[in-house]
């Protein structure tokens, strides 16, 4: 019988060693905190009940007025905008009659005067008024009297080339060279009356858009502080079943937002349909305008929902932060 | 324990509930009975001393870990706090789908343990359907679906009657002789008298003696 050797003791190296220990369980605070923080599907454990459905309303009205106001500020930058544009693209020849001649006779001074302006790059239609036309507009500026006494000017109408520069100083030169006394009109005071009008309108409608939103976001403070008072049982209840903070917020941010989106989509589009009775434009040329209008909408209803986001979480967290 | 209003409304309390217990916190209105619970929840925090929960002092838990204890702990009130839109089964489901449990095992478990409580033909009803002393075990179930360490009821049989009161109290009995710690605050006498089990009894903040508990 042969003695069976005694076992050597096996030698693991530190490594083999460490993947042999048991792995350490973990320490059951680290366990759990991370999977009570993150529920996977909503609760919607808050819901519209009681004074709550309040809230898409008032959101809702708020939408609607802070759409409008934006709207009316487009629709009059856009107005102005377009009459810059005008303004640009027209210029406005006035030719002194030549002293003897008959209605009837062909002025040589508007000859030379449309050869000139044929003969320069940068302008479109050249068109000389008729009679009637010119009789019309003269009249407006100087009064039926003064029309009586003073011949009537010769009235050309040129529109500018697209993106085509323009030396008016030069052009204004020549012409007084090949008409003398002819005035070239190129809108230099009603441009600047414009721009001016624009700079106005932009910061009366930056300040309005901006006390609404002011006044819609103080609002919907308010009105989403008072629906975290309504839903102060669920918050309880949710709380005392071991929801972490950020659980009890992510729900109610998400009914917040289902009651926001509600309210504001509904709000904006009554906005767009108020402004529409108030230029009802938009119809005939939507595909001017509303690509106008559609960016400043999603924008007013991006800005309330982030709004009552933002409201919502400020007030939960305040909520839970002064309660527990 | 203080309150803004009220300095002092807990003081020089101390005791130590082991794992497994079964005890009552009595006292007359205003003794502290509340607050003491409150305080064991986490619902407040002690403005001055030492708590602790599990092994660990509350003082030293985040936000998240305190939520994490509470998972741990199951709590009952007088007004029931059942949420009034959802129906029993969800109510009682609702502490289950927060840790994200919402399989078929689970939605069974609830079906059972409303069977337990004897609420098996109430799943889709609303709370408000129930009466006072269901609307308790609807309540009791939603704090034990978990499996807490420790139950803590606050004036449970507050809203019913003393026949209802003693069947919800032998419920907690079942459930402390399944492991779990419970904890029973009430003013009512006669039920405490029908149980033997250690009682603190609180008056004007502090604990007095009463014979039974081990303070």
């Amino acid at each position: 019988m042969t003695s069976k050797p005694p076992k050597k003791p096996v030698r693991h190296s530190a490594a083999q060693q460490r993947s042999q220990r048991p792995a350490p369980r973990p320490h059951p605070y680290r366990r759990g905190w991370r999977q009570i923080g993150t529920a996977r599907k909503p609760l919607m454990v808050f819901r519209g009940q009681g004074a709550a459905v309040l809230l898409p309303l008032i959101l809702g009205l708020m939408a609607l007025l802070a759409t409008f106001f934006a709207l009316q500020t487009t629709q009059r930058l856009f107005e102005v905008q377009e009459s810059i544009g005008l303004a640009n693209s027209e210029l406005t020849v006035f030719v002194p009659s030549t002293p003897g001649l008959t209605p009837s006779d062909a002025d040589p001074a508007v000859q030379r005067a449309l050869d000139r302006l044929q003969n320069t790059d940068g302008l479109g239609r050249i068109e000389v008024l008729n009679r009637e036309q010119t009789r019309a507009l003269v009249e407006d500026t100087l009064g039926a009297t003064v029309m009586a006494q003073v011949p009537l000017p010769t009235i050309i109408s040129v529109k500018r080339a697209r993106r085509a520069a323009l030396d008016v100083a030069g052009l204004r030169a020549d012409l007084d060279r090949a008409a003398p006394g002819s005035v070239l009109d190129d809108n230099a005071e009603l441009r600047t009356f414009l721009h001016e009008t624009r700079r106005a309108e932009l910061s009366k409608g930056a300040g309005l858009v901006a006390a609404v939103l002011i006044v819609v976001s103080v609002t919907a403070a308010l009105v989403i502080g008072q629906a975290v008072d309504l839903q102060a049982r669920v918050i309880d209840v949710l709380y005392l079943s071991g929801a972490a903070d950020a659980v009890i917020m992510a729900e109610f941010v998400g009914f917040t937002l289902r009651s926001a989106l509600l309210g504001v989509v509904v709000g904006a589009a009554a906005g767009w349909t108020l402004q529409l009775a108030y230029w009802p434009r938009v119809l005939q040329e939507p595909s001017v305008l509303l690509p106008l209008q559609v960016p400043v909408m999603i924008l007013m209803v991006c800005l309330l929902l982030l709004v009552s986001v933002f409201s919502a979480r400020w007030n939960v967290l305040r909520k839970l932060k002064r309660t527990f | 324990m203080d309150y803004p209003s009220r300095p002092g409304i807990i003081r020089n309390v101390s005791l130590n509930l082991p794992a497994g217990s079964f005890c009552f916190v009595t006292g007359p209105s205003g003794a502290g009975k509340t607050t003491l619970l409150k305080l064991m929840f986490l619902g407040l925090s002690p403005s001055a001393g030492r708590m602790e929960i599990f092994g660990r002092d509350v003082a030293e838990l985040s936000r998240d870990q305190r939520a994490y204890v509470r998972s741990r702990l199951g709590v009952v009130f007088q007004d029931f706090r059942l949420i009034d839109h959802m129906s029993i089964y969800d109510n009682v489901a609702l502490p289950l789908r927060l840790t994200g449990k919402d399989s078929k095992d689970d939605r069974d478990t609830v079906q059972e343990l409303l069977h337990w409580v004897g609420l098996g033909d109430y799943a889709k009803a609303r709370p408000e359907q129930l009466s006072g002393g269901q609307k308790q075990r609807a309540a009791i179930a939603r704090a034990v679906i978990n499996r807490p360490a420790v139950l803590l009821a606050d004036e449970p049989t507050g809203n019913v009657d003393d026949g209802i009161g003693l069947k919800l109290l032998r419920l907690f009995e079942e459930l402390n002789k399944l492991g779990t710690t419970v904890v029973v605050a009430t003013h009512s006498e006669t039920l405490r008298q029908r149980f033997d089990y250690p009682e603190f009894r609180l008056s004007q903040g502090q604990l007095v003696p009463s014979g039974q508990g081990a303070v």
